[in-house]
């Protein structure tokens, strides 16, 4: 095995678990908290992508773009959680149900509105080409979604751990009750908190776009990445996810390479023996 | 005991309804309600049904569009819509004794929507010839279905058995080539250039494995050696890895089949990001670089060679291209110009007739009439229904206004499905994949 | 509703149903048709969902296993007997793999294991082309000559999605369904009075699973096709929503369902391109009503206009119309 050819995909691995991790951790945040498994988180996806290339296209910043789609996908997040997730809070099964709902209209109308052509970020602004190490050259782009990413998951851990904020989330996440009778508007905590994911999967749509190209599948596609990283790290952590989707990174790029067969057996086998071994994850807890 | 009753009864009536329903499935409901055994619009009698009759009004001929208007490919449904209305608005829907009228369904990019919405064309609406769809799966499926009604199916699809395995009568591939028939050509041009060795890279999908089939049964067949294959699946979102691997193989070039959707562009930006481009020269299939995919990667596609049946480059289809530009606002891409040309392919055939043809006459009409004056060149039809016609070697370059578009470097003219090879023989082998790769 | 309301409503279906093929066109026909074999996908998620509140996100993964077993055998020569003979093998090899990935499972968690699992179906079937002909599919099945004339198709098909109805039924009312809707209510006490849950769930999968595999026959029977999308997401997911919008635990649910959805996604989607917005909506609309039951209040306000006999008390807690 060359170690050039290793070192490309375990780079490769790690470049799209990073976009996993965008992805699977405003997934898992909004389950740890909420309990409620957001099957539009994938919808929110796409809206962050397609509004991203959209402000790309006009206003050639990649940096715009980002921050376009992670407001759209908040704004988008926030409508569904007032207007429609409300009206089933607490009912697990309900919530799901309507969340399967939201993301058939969001794909539909996203299909309607920017058509359904192969569409990708242009580029414009962001990091291209690539960095070379010796005769070892790798695309910077990549690096550069390592790069972010890591730099989310230390800010999103310092939020968790170190501010108020962040405790009234984990206290929300360990007893619902309590925090409440604390006198903790635990509405508005689980708004935000969704909100926030929703941003966070904005993001990781618009940084996605720079790297793979979009179509009204990839939010279904992106789900189901998301929904295998947060069961196997542990529902509700934030590490669990990260862990998680490095793994799952790396596993898809060599099972690409060497077994092309089986490349959905690899990345779902792990996620289904987990839920019948380990069904609390890696690094997840118990309700 | 009320439970024993209960039972009683409810055994009695299943054993009633049961009976009955046996009974009516012997009972076959009315002809005109059954529609699809026995279309009124058809052949055997001399269309005294219909209300006009020829010579003194025209003889109204339906077609049926089936075009992916929705779902995964609903950027291809706009471009085949676009170039159908295109060409009817332009040359009117009379021609000779008939009116043309033109009903359109969507198949939403799925074979199952296919098949229905086929079904309700011919027994619904009694089309005379169908055009579409597009996607193999869904090409293969309503052939089959339209060949039993023996309704007329332009194909636009490029799915091999079409017109091979699966060749039936009633089936005329007017709006595409053949799968591997377009890649032919690219295997021996790659050998004339000079290219011993190569490593290959396709969707590991029918089309994926009949564009590498094709591309490398030539190039073997002329001299060359194929190192490496590599497949990967239709819905793969990161194609880094085999990228990657493609870097690490010493070939002289590499050829690259896709599917046409975002796989292509994830292709082409991957192999710009780990200079793959600048390394080895590639050269893909018709889809790899088809519009959609050149408008939405850029300029990394300039200088980047394929090869196909369509160059919206090149010198003969300039007018159509500069019409369709002008009315749509982008320059048309292959599933466009494919259903224009089955549209001139019909009004040739239809010019000289001048009664309703049969499902068989029709086609037999379309193969034998002047196909000169066709976008796609100097074409033929060979005795499988399949096109015989030119396949171009093209580059991407940029125009004058700065769009980029394909161009003809190379053009190797009447291009069979079977290239040099013997039918028979070519048939009785499997067909190709991932096992029979061509080598 | 009384017994003879509830009586003359079938009765009058059952006359619809038999009509249909001597006054409707074929392609009506054929919609119907669909609707029923859909229907019966239908009927198998609606046991979990009615029996044991489990909701499943991958039944059309055995669906298509058994879908495309019955294919492959039939491009291989098999005779109809030895086609059925491999559809019912891949049935029952489906249901257990998903029974036994799912029977420790509840929730959230067992709509995750099914997806998967329905995903790894999705996965053979699009990758393992060899046999299954990969994206292209698998065309040429052909309907036993019994039943091969549309009308008389969809006849079949009407028997057998009565029949499964039936059976359905019946369990429910038997003590095993009895037992299915006490692990429903409430696990720990079903374990604490000694009953094996994982058994029970495993067991509900398995059946479900029969009924989503005899869906998967008559459904290639209807296409005489088949190819990946039988088993994808969608296909899974459109099989929930039907069971939620027709009612979900209710016996009628599935067929009241199945009609919507297909009614939308075939009749509808030739006048109306947004389509897949409109039945999104109503998805969501249709749970939170009934979650917030709103569905109950507009019964309530239509009775009080109506000044007819007091309704009948039913004690029953079986799978009622």
């Amino acid at each position: 095995m060359d170690a050039m050819l290793v070192g490309q995909l375990v780079l490769n691995g790690l470049s799209f678990g990073a976009l996993l991790f965008l992805v699977a951790s405003g997934f898992t945040l909004v389950f740890g908290l909420m309990r409620i498994s957001n099957l539009a988180h994938g919808a929110f996806y796409l809206v962050g992508a397609y509004v991203a290339i959209a402000t790309v296209v006009a206003t050639g910043n990649f940096w715009l773009g980002l921050i376009a789609g992670a407001l759209s996908a908040a704004l988008v997040g926030l409508v569904s959680e007032r207007g429609l997730l409300r009206q089933v809070r607490g009912k697990e099964m309900p919530e799901v149900l309507v969340t399967v709902g939201i993301s058939f209209v969001i794909a539909d109308l996203l299909l309607a509105t920017f058509g359904g052509d192969p569409k990708s970020i242009g580029l414009a602004g962001a990091p291209s080409g690539s960095v070379s190490v010796g005769e070892f050259a790798y695309p910077a782009y990549r690096l550069f979604i390592i790069g972010v990413t890591v730099l989310i998951g230390i800010v999103m851990m310092v939020l968790q751990n170190r501010t108020t904020l962040g405790a009234v989330v984990r206290a929300g996440v360990d007893n619902r009750e309590m925090t409440a009778g604390v006198g903790i508007n635990v509405d508005r905590v689980f708004t935000g908190v969704f909100v926030f994911g929703s941003a966070l999967a904005g993001v990781a749509g618009a940084i996605g776009a720079g790297l793979l190209s979009l179509n009204p599948n990839s939010g279904t596609e992106m789900l189901l990445f998301a929904m295998v990283v947060v069961i196997i790290g542990g529902l509700g952590s934030i590490p669990g996810a990260a862990i998680g989707a490095a793994l799952i990174g790396v596993i898809d790029a060599f099972a690409k390479a060497y077994l092309p067969e089986f490349s959905y057996f690899t990345v779902f086998a792990p996620m289904a023996l987990v839920l019948v071994f380990r069904p609390y994850g890696l690094l997840g807890r118990p309700a | 005991m009320r439970l024993a009753q209960r039972r009683a009864r409810q055994l009695t009536i299943c054993a009633a309804v049961s009976s009955v329903l046996l009974a009516l499935a012997a009972c076959a409901p009315s002809e005109s309600l059954a529609g699809d055994t026995d279309p009124p619009a058809s052949p055997s009698d001399d269309g005294s049904q219909s209300p006009a009759e020829p010579s003194a009004e025209a003889i109204e001929l339906k077609v049926g569009v089936l075009a992916p208007m929705t779902g995964f490919v609903s950027a291809i449904g706009t471009d085949l819509k676009q170039g159908w209305e295109m060409f009817w608005d332009e040359h009117g829907t009379s021609v000779g004794a008939f009116e043309i009228t033109t009903v359109l369904e969507d198949d939403a990019s799925s074979p199952e929507t296919a098949l229905s919405k086929a079904q309700r064309l011919v027994t619904e609406e009694k089309v005379d010839v169908v055009l579409g769809p597009v996607l193999a799966n869904q090409a293969l499926a309503v052939a089959d279905y339209l060949a039993r009604q023996e309704v007329p199916n332009l194909s636009m699809s490029s799915a091999d058995d079409v017109t091979q395995r699966n060749f039936s009568p009633f089936v005329l591939r007017t709006g595409a080539m053949a799968g591997s028939q377009m890649t032919f050509p690219g295997g021996q041009w790659a050998y004339e250039e000079g290219y011993r060795t190569a490593a290959t890279l396709c969707v590991d999908y029918a089309f994926g494995w009949e564009s590498c089939g094709g591309f490398v049964s030539a190039f073997v067949d002329a001299g060359g050696e194929v190192t490496q294959q590599l497949w990967y699946p239709g819905d793969a979102s990161d194609l880094s890895t085999y990228v990657t691997q493609l870097l690490n193989a010493d070939v002289d070039v590499i050829f690259a089949g896709t599917a046409g959707g975002t796989d292509s562009s994830n292709f082409l930006r991957s192999a710009a990001d780990f200079g793959l481009l600048d390394k080895t020269p590639v050269l893909s299939n018709c889809c790899t670089l088809d519009q959609a995919i050149i408008q939405d990667v850029g300029d990394i596609s300039l200088g980047v060679k394929s090869v196909s049946f369509y160059t919206e480059g090149a010198d003969r289809v300039a007018d159509f291209v500069a019409k369709f530009e002008e009315r749509y606002g982008v320059i048309p891409s292959l599933y466009a110009i494919g259903a224009y040309v089955s549209g001139q392919m019909l009004v040739a055939a239809l010019e000289d007739l001048d009664a309703k043809p049969s499902g068989e006459d029709l086609v037999a009409a379309m193969k034998g009439a002047d196909l000169s004056g066709s976008l796609w060149g100097d074409v033929s039809f060979d005795e499988y229904n399949n096109l015989v016609g030119p396949v171009a070697i093209r580059e991407v370059v940029a125009r004058e206004d700065g769009k980029l578009w394909n161009v003809v470097i190379e053009e190797i003219p009447d291009v069979s499905q079977f290239w040099t090879f013997d039918p028979a023989e070519f048939l009785d082998s499997p067909p190709f994949s991932t096992t029979r790769t061509g080598q | 509703m009384t017994r003879t309301r509830r009586f003359a409503t079938l009765g009058a279906l059952g006359a619809v149903a038999v009509a249909l093929p001597y006054v409707a066109p074929s392609y009506y026909v054929s919609v119907a048709t669909l609707v029923l074999a859909s229907a019966v996908l239908a009927v198998a998620v609606n046991m979990l969902v009615g029996e044991v509140e489990l909701f499943s996100l991958g039944h059309a993964g055995i669906a298509a296993a058994a879908a495309y077993g019955l294919a492959w055998a039939s491009g291989q020569g098999f005779d109809h007997g030895g086609q059925l003979g491999v559809a019912a093998l891949m049935t029952l090899l489906a249901s257990l793999v998903y029974a036994l990935i799912s029977m420790r499972t509840t929730g959230v968690f067992f709509l995750m294991v099914t997806l998967a699992a329905g995903m790894v179906c999705f996965g053979m079937a699009y990758r393992w082309s060899s046999v299954t002909g990969g994206d292209n599919g698998i065309t040429g099945i052909r309907r036993p000559e019994l039943f091969g004339e549309y009308w008389q198709f969809y006849f079949f098909v009407l028997l057998v999605f009565l029949v499964v109805t039936f059976a359905v039924h019946r369990l429910s009312v038997s003590p095993l369904g009895l037992t299915l809707r006490g692990v429903r209510d409430s696990q720990t006490r079903m374990q604490s009075l000694g009953y094996r849950v994982a058994g029970l769930k495993f067991l509900a999968v398995l059946m479900s699973g029969v009924v989503a595999g005899v869906a998967g026959v008559v459904l290639v029977w209807h296409h005489e096709f088949i190819s990946p999308a039988f088993a994808g997401f969608q296909a899974s997911a459109l099989a929930l929503v039907m069971v939620v919008l027709g009612g979900a635990g209710r016996l009628y649910g599935p067929l009241v369902g199945a009609a919507l959805v297909v009614l939308i996604q075939q009749v509808l989607s030739t006048y109306v391109e947004r389509w897949p917005t409109v039945l999104g909506v109503l998805f969501v609309l249709a749970v939170i009503v009934v979650q917030r039951g709103y569905h109950e209040r507009v019964r309530e306000a239509l009775r009080r206009r109506r000044p007819t006999a007091p309704r009948q008390v039913q004690v029953s807690t079986s799978t009622e119309g």
